[in-house]
């Protein structure tokens, strides 16, 4: 009798042993998928400038016509891409004398997503290609994925915004580099609420 | 003291045709550049007038109409609003915005990137010195 209840003991023990360990892993494991996929909230500050300042020669050279958009929205691959190609940037001229051009690179290679934090890339979830890389921010399935339950006539649609490259439209605080979802104001349509 | 040479009394004159001329608050790269495009050229002076025909007009046939009040406006002493991405753009005229026209460097870099959008290559030197007339009388 003893026998039989020392063996179920073991047993149940055992059992609940597993299932604590197990449980235990499997939250690690959900918790790393949230991360990359950057639904915590201090994920968010990866984009923002603390730390990693907006370049001067940057804002004056990128950030005259457009947003200075943070260098860790686009891997390496596509930086380079777009550098490469400022005679013709999405069919304006963006020439920049050779010096200047370096720095520029120092700056956004440095901050990439690729390098910035080592899960940027991941959650951006764009190839790291040299060869075809994506250009354009809007075309990151990152980007996709957290911009699908606007409908178009709210941005493209909507004289006041233009298109979702000029993020600034909507995200206020986008200038800072905080693209975070509670700052959102939609021009004619209002505050945004996820 | 050795007399003036022809070239080098050519030169002295022609900065002070530059400076003196009437309307003109050019600041040092206004008058350094004015004075390379002279060279370029083969000119003696530019036309500020010319500068705002040029300013005004869409010279590419084909396309948009563009010019280069698409994004300044034809006011230089009011903001203007770049075309694709919205952005505001400072005034151009130097009267009301004492940062323009400050920079050899920067005169040159957005001559030579919006000549390309607008006119769909860069100027020449007469057209950039015309320009620059008008732009610094603003």
């Amino acid at each position: 009798m003893t026998e039989k209840l020392s063996t179920w003991r073991w047993t149940l023990g055992g059992v609940l042993l597993s299932s604590a360990i197990g449980i235990g892993i499997w939250g690690f494991t959900v918790m790393e998928v949230r991360a990359d996929r950057g639904e915590f909230k201090s994920h968010d500050r990866d984009w923002t400038y603390q730390g990693n300042t907006p370049n001067p020669i940057y804002s004056e050279e990128c950030g005259s016509c457009h947003l200075a958009y943070p260098a860790g929205m686009l891997p390496i691959g596509s930086w380079l891409g777009i550098m490469a190609g400022l005679e013709d940037h999405f069919g304006e001229s963006a020439e920049v004398d050779r010096e200047t051009q370096q720095q520029l690179e120092i700056y956004l290679l440095s901050g990439a997503a690729d390098n910035n934090d080592y899960q940027n890339r991941r959650y951006l979830g764009a190839p790291p290609s040299l060869d075809n890389p994506v250009l354009r921010i809007t075309e990151l399935p990152y980007f996709i994925r957290k911009h699908d339950e606007i409908p178009s006539r709210w941005v493209s649609g909507n004289d006041k915004v233009g298109s979702f490259s000029q993020c600034d439209s909507c995200h206020q605080t986008a200038a800072k580099g905080d693209f975070d979802d509670d700052g959102v104001v939609i021009p004619g349509y209002g505050r945004w609420d996820d | 003291m050795k007399p003036l040479t022809t070239t080098k009394l050519t030169a002295v004159m022609s900065v002070a045709a530059t400076v003196s001329q009437p309307g003109i608050a050019a600041t040092d790269s206004v008058t350094q550049l004015l004075n390379q495009y002279r060279t370029e050229a083969g000119v003696a002076e530019f036309s500020a007038e010319r500068g705002q025909e040029l300013w005004t007009t869409a010279v590419l046939v084909e396309g948009d109409g563009r010019r280069c009040g698409s994004c300044h406006t034809d006011d230089l002493q009011t903001q203007g609003k770049h075309q694709k991405t919205n952005k505001p753009i400072a005034a151009l005229a130097p009267s009301v915005n004492s940062k323009r026209l400050q920079k050899t460097k920067t005169i040159q870099k957005w001559l030579k990137r919006n000549c390309k959008w607008t006119f769909g290559r860069e100027c020449s030197a007469q057209e950039k010195g015309d320009l620059l007339s008008w732009i610094s009388q603003q």
